[in-house]
């Protein structure tokens, strides 16, 4: 959904449950996948996705509907994932990751198969800038248009090109270190 | 419309060959397989779906007041107390974080700073020294070398006084806008004997109202610094920025330098209570305690390790760190000491101020607890497993929800800690 519509948009800020509910199924697939693509293999991705909805259902009475929802959402998501990358630095800066950080760390069950190969391309993505991260991530990963990534990250169609530019070759050189080539990512039967 | 001719246009527009130059390096089909691998899975989506979280019961028109309320306490905060913040807290009182490569840190919502340097906000600026990579993404004023920068989206890289844009767009203090590519340092001039000045003409614009230097007995000549390449200001750590920096920044940057080459838990809270000592007013000093107490859970026993959490929380209550303050105590008091009562107060602050999965845990915690301390007291127990009831498990590691699982069912079970 573009923007919301008037009886929609009340509907939401009044908190009705099935506009909620179609609020979160609508948008929950695209949350967890910005999570798991900006937020890195340290990050619990299911435990951020949710703690987005939090913010977002606490200030949905004071969405006042001008950006998309999905624009809306996206901005509440990047801040979630950075104070979550904030924390779990802090664990591992004093040595206590294997204690408090969600992410298990290079076990033989997460660095084989899917688990293992999302971690790599996780970890390709990480070697990018995070403004450069957004935009691959919108721009080539999500294939998104420009203009609309332009207005999630309310930056100038300009910047999102400038961006990309500089962070499609350094992307191209974090997967060729990682050996992530077309023949050697396998699919892994995601939804989007 | 423009009374420019055609042929300006025409004649400067892009030609083929230098189109087929801005190549996409990324291999399309490597790329779709990338977003096919970072896709969530049907089954982690229906996990979220499955967790949806509950919006607010009984809405009231009061809530439209509160964004009002909110925004009019934050001014009050501020105006009492000018140098605060309203994004991340500041480290210590006076709000100058030292920078790191391995500590990124939101300096002020919008503005998030790399490297190794200095960040600090003076009231409507932020301060910067170092060389650091700085992510601009709300408006604001930097200051960079004791000059105006301003921006509201750019990503830019500093070297001390210098300053060299990746993306985006910065306004000098020359009033001059710099986009990706451009670098700017400020002029300087070197007596030289004798030559002629150099002419007016030829030195950079300033901002009207600017301060200007006078020329030096001798001839001037103006010669500008090219700053260092962007690529290599965050790759090669170099010794701290220009100017002199007080004894305290420097020692603080040396110590995290020294833990960034291996210090292990128990030197490197060794090396922070050295500093304490040394420096005891600087404005590192709160953090060398947090940190400290953090460290020591990895190698102190474990009745000291908590001491010195409780420590820092009674002389940093309120701090930016507090949080983990709490979660690293509980831990030690219900996992090593094995007293829920002494972790109760900790797993308390976690479940008001943590979210998702943490707070849910402590939440747990604190039921387990409360139905292994109920004894023969059937209206604790009970008011324990309805605690338990309300807990969602499925956000719960495996091992915990089990141990939920089997208290809510069993009604001989006391709440042990799994």
């Amino acid at each position: 959904m573009d923007r919301s519509e008037p009886d929609t948009l009340g509907a939401l800020r009044a908190l009705e449950p099935r506009a909620v509910d179609r609020f979160y199924r609508e948008h929950a697939p695209s949350v967890l996948g910005w999570v798991i693509r900006l937020g890195g293999h340290r990050l619990d991705a299911d435990d951020v996705a949710h703690q987005v909805f939090e913010v977002a259902l606490n200030r949905l009475p004071t969405f006042r509907g001008e950006s998309s929802e999905r624009t809306w959402l996206y901005g509440i998501t990047r801040r979630v994932v950075a104070n979550a990358r904030r924390k779990g630095a802090i664990w591992a800066f004093v040595g206590l990751e294997s204690l408090f950080a969600s992410d298990p760390g290079p076990s033989p069950e997460h660095t084989s198969g899917l688990a293992g190969q999302r971690r790599r391309v996780q970890e390709a993505l990480e070697a990018l800038p995070f403004a450069q991260r957004e935009v691959v991530v919108l721009l080539d990963i999500e294939e998104r248009p420009a203009p609309e990534v332009a207005t999630m990250l309310q930056i100038p169609v300009g910047t999102v090109y400038s961006r990309a530019h500089h962070a499609r070759r350094a992307f191209a050189d974090a997967l060729a270190r990682a050996g992530l080539t077309a023949e050697t990512v396998v699919l892994a039967g995601g939804v989007g | 419309m423009s009374d420019l001719p055609p042929w300006v246009r025409s004649s400067t527009e892009p030609r083929r060959d230098e189109l087929a130059r801005f190549s996409d390096p990324t291999d399309p089909e490597a790329l779709r397989r990338v977003r096919e691998a970072t896709a969530p899975s049907a089954a982690e989506v229906a996990r979220l779906l499955a967790r949806a979280p509950a919006p607010r019961r009984g809405f009231s028109p009061l809530w439209a007041g509160a964004p009002l309320l909110l925004a009019v306490s934050l001014l009050l905060v501020r105006s009492v107390l000018p140098t605060a913040t309203t994004g991340a807290p500041p480290a210590d009182p006076e709000g100058v974080h030292v920078v790191r490569v391995d500590l990124p840190w939101e300096v002020v919502p919008g503005v998030r700073v790399e490297g190794r340097g200095t960040a600090s906000v003076d009231a409507d600026r932020v301060v910067l020294d170092g060389i650091l990579r700085v992510h601009v993404w709300a408006p604001v004023t930097l200051e960079i070398g004791g000059r105006p920068f301003t921006t509201r989206d750019a990503e830019l890289h500093v070297a001390g006084d210098a300053v060299a844009v990746v993306a985006g767009a910065v306004r000098a203090p020359d009033g001059r806008f710099l986009v990706s590519g451009d670098r700017w340092a400020p002029e300087t001039t070197v007596a030289t004997a004798p030559l002629p000045a150099a002419p007016a003409s030829r030195a950079a614009p300033r901002a009207e109202g600017a301060p200007t230097r006078p020329p030096a007995p001798e001839a001037v000549v103006v010669a500008p610094v090219a700053p260092p390449a962007p690529e290599a200001a965050v790759a090669a750590p170099v010794d701290p920025p220009s100017g002199t920096p007080p004894d305290a920044v420097v020692a603080w940057a040396d110590l995290l330098d020294q833990h960034e080459a291996g210090l292990d838990g128990a030197r490197f809270a060794r090396a922070l209570d050295g500093y304490r000592a040394q420096y005891p007013h600087s404005p590192f000093a709160g953090e060398a305690v947090d940190l400290a107490a953090l460290a020591s859970v990895s190698f102190a026993p474990a009745a000291d390790a908590l001491a010195r959490l409780e420590e820092a929380l009674a002389l940093r209550a309120g701090g930016p760190r507090t949080l983990e303050l709490h979660t690293a105590a509980a831990w030690l008091a219900r996992e090593e000491r094995k007293d829920c009562a002494a972790a109760a107060p900790h797993d308390r602050f976690v479940a008001a101020n943590a979210s998702g999965r943490a707070r849910a845990t402590a939440e747990v915690f604190l039921a387990l607890c409360a139905l292994r301390e109920s004894g023969s007291d059937p209206a604790r127990a009970a008011a324990a497993r309805e605690a338990l009831r309300a807990i969602d498990t499925r956000i719960l590691d495996a091992a915990l929800a089990a141990a939920v699982e089997r208290a809510r069912t069993d009604p001989g079970h006391e709440g042990a800690t799994p």
